[in-house]
């Protein structure tokens, strides 16, 4: 029955993803021009963060810009972790919003702008993988203020409170295989940190998290696929139990020890 | 003692470029049922380097290769170089990419591509002894059997590259062992979809 019901969604019915762009959501004069888009996968499947892990293809966007516009990369909130074999993927089941920035150049005459682009992902079941992709336009006029609509206001706003923002303190040091990163005023039960570079630590490796005074301790096997240590370990630190977690910022720079572990 | 705190860290180092980046290890032996049916054996291809290709068919990350050629542009271009391009199948039967003897060739056609043998690996046996995670994933094995590269097509992960920055690994690797150079990047994180094993 479900293999039935799935092959008549290959043929054409529901699709696996749905998205849609939340903007513009304001724009001061002469300001940056910002943006959020929700992806819904269906239940079952998922979409990859920006480190997808293991396998996958993260969320992207690619804008056709004007001369001298630039695009901030998209801000994605804290991933979940999926297990598929003895892989580790990370990823979204449910709806995620993103937020982004176009940044016209400070120069820019003012009038109207139309810039186009597209969003794309992959997206993955146990059996199967699909691609899909929106085109997106965004128009409105640079110089004066944008009548908000406050729904796409609200949304914007939602999504970017989802965006980990507040910085973890504590440090990282490479030893021998793994990094050790500790972090200061959080509990370990719990805890997860998500690196946001691939290739950087074994993902498929059990954290290991213990108390260290007030700090939690990490130990992060380094990933096979690295040539050397990375300089700055970044990602998302997720703490707490399941429905009152609390997400933070990892941006350490990477102490490289010359003396074995312990 | 400025001087010896240096000379360790510079051992350290060195020992820390070692544990990461061991000497060529012995492609592991297999044989497997082709396309046609026959059995065809790794060592029979001694001589020759060998390129693996993890393939399904399905996969929207290999469509995106096919599709714009760039595979079937590298099957040919590595062929002409007497080197021999078998694509291998390791998904189960049910799931995504799987072919059999019955279509397997014929599928390849449609997607235009050209490798020198397809190989049916239903069980995933081969494709976990050389840790196939995704398709595509490359592996690139010398003419002593030697497993060279193992990892990724490229370095374009998302398909947004501009092609002059896209460094192909497995033709780098080729290439620098063609002119007896050390591999730069024996192994790199493969991407694509998850190679869809049996459970």
């Amino acid at each position: 029955m479900s293999a039935l019901l799935a092959a008549l969604a290959l043929l054409g019915g529901e699709p696996r993803v749905t998205a849609e762009i939340i903007a513009p959501v304001k724009v001061s004069d002469g300001g940056p021009i910002v943006y959020a888009v929700a992806v819904t996968p269906q239940m079952g499947w998922h979409v990859y963060w920006k480190n997808p892990g293991d396998s996958g293809v993260p969320l992207s966007i690619k804008w056709d810009l004007p001369a001298g516009w630039k695009s901030d990369p998209l801000q994605f909130p804290a991933p979940k972790k999926f297990s598929v074999g003895d892989a580790l993927n990370y990823g979204f089941d449910t709806k995620v919003e993103l937020t982004g920035v176009l940044q016209p150049p400070s120069n820019s005459a003012k009038g109207a702008y139309r810039i186009s682009g597209s969003l794309s992902w992959m997206a993955c079941d146990e059996e199967a993988c699909e691609a899909g992709e929106l085109d997106i336009e965004l128009q409105g006029s640079l110089g004066t203020s944008t009548e908000l609509d406050s729904k796409a206001d609200e949304a914007y706003n939602r999504a970017s409170r989802a965006i980990p923002s507040k910085p973890a303190k504590g440090t990282a040091t490479f030893t021998k295989d793994r990094y050790v990163v500790e972090v200061e005023g959080i509990e370990p039960g719990g805890a997860y940190f998500y690196c946001e570079s691939e290739g950087t630590i074994l993902h498929q490796a059990e954290q290991k998290v213990t108390k260290a005074g007030e700090r939690a301790r990490f130990e992060l096997p380094i990933s096979p696929f690295a040539k050397k240590p990375v300089e700055r370990l970044r990602g998302v630190l997720v703490t707490g139990a399941p429905g009152s977690q609390a997400a933070l910022r990892v941006d350490f720079p990477v102490h490289v020890s010359t003396i074995g572990t312990r | 003692m400025k001087r010896f705190s240096a000379v360790l860290s510079v051992i350290a180092v060195a020992t820390l470029a070692i544990a990461l980046n061991p000497a060529p290890e012995a492609a592991p032996a297999f044989s497997l049922t082709n396309a046609e049916g026959k059995t065809v054996s790794l060592d029979q291809f001694k001589g020759k380097y060998v390129v693996l290709e993890w393939w399904n068919n399905g996969c929207p990350v290999v469509g995106r290769h096919y599709r714009s050629g760039n595979i079937p542009k590298l099957q040919a271009e590595m062929k002409a170089k007497d080197v021999v391009w078998v694509s291998i199948v390791s998904s189960a039967p049910g799931k995504q990419g799987h072919v059999d003897t019955t279509n397997a060739r014929s599928t390849m056609e449609k997607n235009k591509g050209v490798p020198s043998e397809i190989l049916l690996d239903p069980t995933g046996a081969v494709g976990k002894l050389y840790e196939a995670k995704t398709t595509p994933q490359m592996v690139l094995i010398s003419p002593k059997g030697e497993l060279l590269y193992n990892g990724a097509i490229d370095s374009n992960r998302t398909g947004n590259q501009a092609p002059e920055e896209v460094v192909n690994y497995l033709t780098k690797a080729h290439e620098e062992a063609v002119a007896g150079k050390p591999i730069s990047t024996p192994r790199t994180q493969p991407y694509g979809c998850a190679v869809k094993y049996g459970s």
